[in-house]
Order: C-alpha cells, then structure tokens, then sequence
C-alpha cells in the first residue's frame, strides 16, 4: 500500500525527465543545421554573380501583378537582382521610404513624382512602368450610374465627381476633358471618394459620377452604369500611370545598378507578356482576387520606355489649369 | 501688493510660455540648415501658416466650417449624452439592461463606421458629425449614468423628504450632483471631438481642416502639412482655456467645497 504513491512518484518523476530530454532535444536539433545551412547558401550566392538587395516599393493594386510574378519566377534573380517588394499605402507614404533609403525603387504615379520634385524632394523617374492605352477601351474611367444623364465630358459640368485623391492626374485630366468638350472644369464639385467605395456611392446618390480604375469600372458598367471618358485617352493618349523611381543619389552613385533595374523590368514585362496565367496567378496569391475575375481583369500596357513627351504634356497641363506654379524640369526629374 | 501681483502673473505667463519657446528654439537649432522638406525650419512653418491659413478664402471655405461642425458635433454630444444618461443613471432596470451594450458601442472605433455613414447619411455634413457625435458622446454619457447613479444618499434621502421631485430635482439636486462627473466627460469628449472633425474630413471630402492637412501631405507640401497640425494644436489650446472658464463656473461650489474639505 504505502509503495505504490512512491512508484508513481518515481514513474512520474522518470517520464517528466523522458519530456525534458526530448523537448531539449527538440530545442536544439532544427538549430544545429540551420547554421551551416546559411553559411552554405552564403557561399553559392558569392559563386555566383553576386546578386544586389534591392527593395521596391509597389502599391497593392492589380498593375504590380507582372512585379510579384515576375519576383517569384526569377526574371530579377536572372540580372543579379534580389529583389524584395514592399506593400506602401500610396504614392505620398512612399517618398519618405523612399528618400530615407527603405525602399531603393518604387513604382508611382508621374503626376506625384513631377509634385515631389517640384516641392524639392530629389526624386527622379529612371523608366516607364505601365501606361493607359492611346485607344480602344482604357484601364480608368469616369462613369455615371444606371439612370443618369451625364453622357459626354460637358455634362460634367456643375456635377459632384469623385475622384480617389485630389490635386492629382484624375481631376486634372477630367477638367481638361471638360474644358476640351466644351463644359467649364471650374463648376465641376470634386469630392474624395475611395475606389471601392465608389459604386455604393454613385448608386446611393451622393456622387454623380465617379473616376475609377478597373476592376471598378467592368463593375459599375456591368451594374447597368456607363462610361462617360477615359479622361487620360482624351486628353493625352497613352498616358503613363505609373513610373518606376528613384532618387537622385541613386541615379548620381549607382548608376550600373540602375541600368541593371531598368533591364531586368524590360526583361519581367517581356517575360509577363508571354507568362499571362503566372501574371492573372499573382493576383489571385497578392490581391485575393476570384481566378475567373484575375482572368478577365482588363491589365494596362507594361513597358519600361518613358514617352517623354506625355510627361511633358501632363506637366504643361497641371501648370495651365493651376495645380502647379512652374513647369518641372523635366531634365531634373527624368534620369535616362 | 500690487507690484507683488504683477510679478506673480508675470511668472506665471513666463512659464506658461516658457516650454514652447524653448522647444521653438531647440527646433530652430535642430533645423538651422536643414534640406530635409520633411523637417522644415520653424520660420519656414511660420511663413506657411501665415500664407495658408490667414488667408480670407481658407478662413472662411476650410477653418470655420471644420469649427463649427467640431462646435455642433460636441455641444450635440454634450446634450445627447447629458439627457440619455440622466435617463440612464436614475432608472436602474435600465442602466442594467443597457450598460454593457453601451460599453461594446462605445469600444467601436468611429474610424470604421465611415463607410457605412457615408452610405446611410451621404458624404455631406451630416456624416461629418455622425462621426464626431459616435465618438465623442460616449465620455459624456457613461459618466453622466455613474454621477446619477452615485449619488449621495444622504442627499437624496433629504431631497426626497422635502419632496422635492420631478424637475425640480433634476433641476437642484441630481444634475448638480453629478456634474463634477459630468464635467469630467465633457473634457475627454472635446479631445476626442477635435481628432474626429479631422478624421470625418479625410473621407470623401473637398474642404475643412483635416482634408487640407492630408492634401497638403500627398502634395508633399510638408511645411504647410505641419502649419496645419499647428494650427489644429492651437484650437486645442483655446477650446481647453474655454472649457476651464465654463468648468469654473459651473462646477464653483464643488471646488469651493472641495477646499473647505481639505481645511
């Protein structure tokens, strides 16, 4: 009677060692060959061509897809490139990343980057990214709700538009579509309104029409609203919408390794062309996007060459309807 | 004595004024050659708050009207809270019934609630202070519900024997008694109001003090950007003097009692 409490005692005592040993054992045995594992990899990479950290900064939007598929397939690895993307919230977040050395590259607006340096932050564009399309049906648009009986770019007119953000190319591009069709910018009532949160205002009645990007503009058109302009097709076809950037210092220190991001771009966006499902993959892995939607979502043209004269034309344009006070030099802002 | 006076209130204001200027001029110092536009010099804000926000036009279409929805916003909390919570406080079926969802509502964050009120009220003002009254009339009412409930039993008991009932009572006695507490709400709810007439301004929005702040900082205006913390920074300061004037005032006989107490 009295042995049994000691023999669990013991039995108790002997297992608890037993967990011990092998919770120590586990401890220990995933760092043992973790460590020349690194010193391993270290070794490859420096046989090998030497690959430069770079960090980009790209928006989570559906234009970074040939980025992140392109990353993973190993296009950037290919040009010496490790590259690592990071999420920003948008292109004004992304400047001080960018100036105090977190992110090497971002990808942007022009119309922010043309803001920036003329605010006198050393910024430079050093290519293209992706722009909208010179014809056809185009990747932004203003549209009107079911119903309503905005149907040319003068009907805009003493109407509230939304736009995602003011003082930016959507607005600018709109006043001047107005203005070109005959319609006076100045009545137009700007107001901010998330894409996303768009289509429940426009069929809600707070906004009369709103400035969109895909996948929003299939969405409201298919919910019976229409396609009043694609402001950038009729003021500067082929408008870029996004350039790749960097700063000055970059551009001024680093110039081979520019050269080298410039080329592995070319190289990802020639490789995206030909690598459609990896591309419509990316979304569905980044965005969370349905794969029938990531199949069917309208993508812009992605090419590295920077048609200088667009640029040109946006910042002439912002300067003539106000939004900036000189014109940018673009010998400054444009690194090529 | 009167010499004495004066030195005294000139004390006062030196400290007063003491802190800020030395922070103005370690921050002058800190950026005495700076090129970073991210950290401009305090003569650069100056001059951006000068340009920015004395002029006529953003006095008139961003400053007053963000005041005044910060000024309809609160007082609407203020009342709202003081009424519910006097309902609240002096019937307890209820305070019981009611104070935990009260507390779950009051733990919402009024930031979320923007898209929805966008939805339900428009874009307009009326959801500009929906979002203010959401957020800052929770201080206001739940310590409005625990100053009706706590209150001194002795008082009450005299009250009631006097038969003092109805308004009356609200009116001499509960509303009194609470107000200490009640005060006390008000005070977190003016902060609180302040930060969401800047927050109910970044959404869907194309004037007003919080929407000129972040227009200036996707514009990469950062001297203005910082001109307009400035000023919203001084709002809080006047609103807070003017809160201590009407707290005086209202609440003199309980910091006169509170100093016969401690003798």
């Amino acid at each position: 009677m009295t042995r049994r409490p000691a023999f669990a005692v013991a039995l108790v005592a002997a297992l608890s060692l037993g967990v011990a040993a092998c919770s120590s054992d586990a401890e220990t045995e995933p760092d043992a060959p973790d460590t020349p594992d690194t010193t391993e990899t270290d070794a490859a990479d420096q046989a090998d061509a030497d690959p430069v950290a770079i960090t980009i900064g790209a928006l989570s939007i559906s234009e970074t897809a040939p980025l992140w598929a392109a990353v993973d397939a190993g296009v950037f690895a290919e040009h010496g490139l490790d590259v690592t993307v990071q999420p920003i919230q948008g292109g004004a977040q992304a400047m001080p990343a960018l100036v105090n050395g977190d992110v090497d590259f971002s990808v942007g607006q022009p119309f922010g980057a043309l803001r920036a340096s003329l605010q006198g932050l050393d910024v430079k564009i050093i290519a293209n990214y992706a722009s909208s399309y010179a014809e056809g049906d185009d990747i932004n648009a203003v549209v009107a709700p079911a119903g309503s009986d905005i149907a040319s770019p003068a009907d805009l007119a003493g109407k509230r538009v939304a736009v995602n953000s003011l003082g930016a190319a959507g607005d600018l591009t709109i006043s001047a579509a107005v203005e070109a069709d005959g319609g006076d910018p100045s009545t137009i009532e700007f107001v901010e309104v998330a894409f996303p949160d768009a289509k429940a205002q426009l069929e809600a009645g707070n906004i009369d029409a709103a400035w969109v990007p895909e996948p929003f503009v299939s969405m409201i058109v298919g919910a019976g609203g229409s396609v009043v302009v694609y402001p950038y097709q009729a003021v500067l076809p082929g408008l870029p919408t996004l350039v790749i950037q960097a700063t000055g210092s970059t551009v001024a220190d680093d110039p081979e390794l520019v050269a080298k991001v410039r080329e592995a771009f070319a190289a990802a966006f020639a490789w995206a062309a030909e690598n459609d499902d990896a591309v419509r993959q990316a979304l569905v892995d980044n965005l969370n996007l349905p794969a029938e939607a990531a199949a069917g979502l309208p993508l812009p043209t992605f090419t590295t060459d920077l048609d200088r004269d667009l640029i040109q034309g946006l910042a002439d344009l912002a300067v003539e309807h106000g939004y900036f006070d000189s014109a940018p030099d673009l010998a400054q802002v444009i690194a090529e | 004595m009167s010499g004495a006076t004066i030195r005294r209130a000139a004390a006062s204001f030196a400290f007063a004024v003491g802190l800020p200027v030395l922070i103005v001029l370690g921050w002058a110092l800190a950026t005495r050659d700076t090129v970073n536009l991210y950290l401009p010099s305090p003569a650069r804000v100056a001059q951006a708050f000068v340009d920015t926000w004395l002029d006529p036009e953003t006095i008139t279409g961003d400053v007053l009207p963000s005041l005044a929805r910060f000024g309809i916003g609160v007082l609407a909390s203020i009342a709202i809270g003081i009424v519910a919570g006097t309902v609240i406080g002096s019937t307890p079926w209820l305070r019981a019934l009611l104070e935990p969802m009260l507390e779950f509502f009051r733990a919402i964050p009024p930031v979320v609630l923007v898209p929805v009120l966008m939805l339900v009220l428009g874009i307009g003002d009326s959801m500009k202070l929906a979002v203010i009254i959401s957020g800052s009339v929770w201080p206001v009412l739940l310590n409005t519900v625990e100053g009706v409930r706590a209150m001194d039993p002795v008082l009450a008991d005299t009250s009631r024997s006097y038969r003092i009932r109805g308004p009356l009572a609200y009116r001499y006695f509960i509303l009194p008694a609470a107000s200490p507490q009640i005060m006390a709400g008000v005070r977190l709810s003016l902060a609180i109001g302040l930060i969401l007439m800047v927050i109910s301004e970044m959404f869907s929005s194309s004037s007003g003090l919080g929407f000129q702040i972040v227009y200036f900082q996707r514009q990469y205006m950062i001297a203005e950007m910082w001109s307009g913390t400035l000023l919203l920074g001084l709002v809080g300061v006047v609103v807070a003097a003017i809160f201590t004037v009407v707290e005086r005032r209202v609440l003199h006989w309980y910091h006169g009692s509170r100093e016969v107490a401690r003798g």
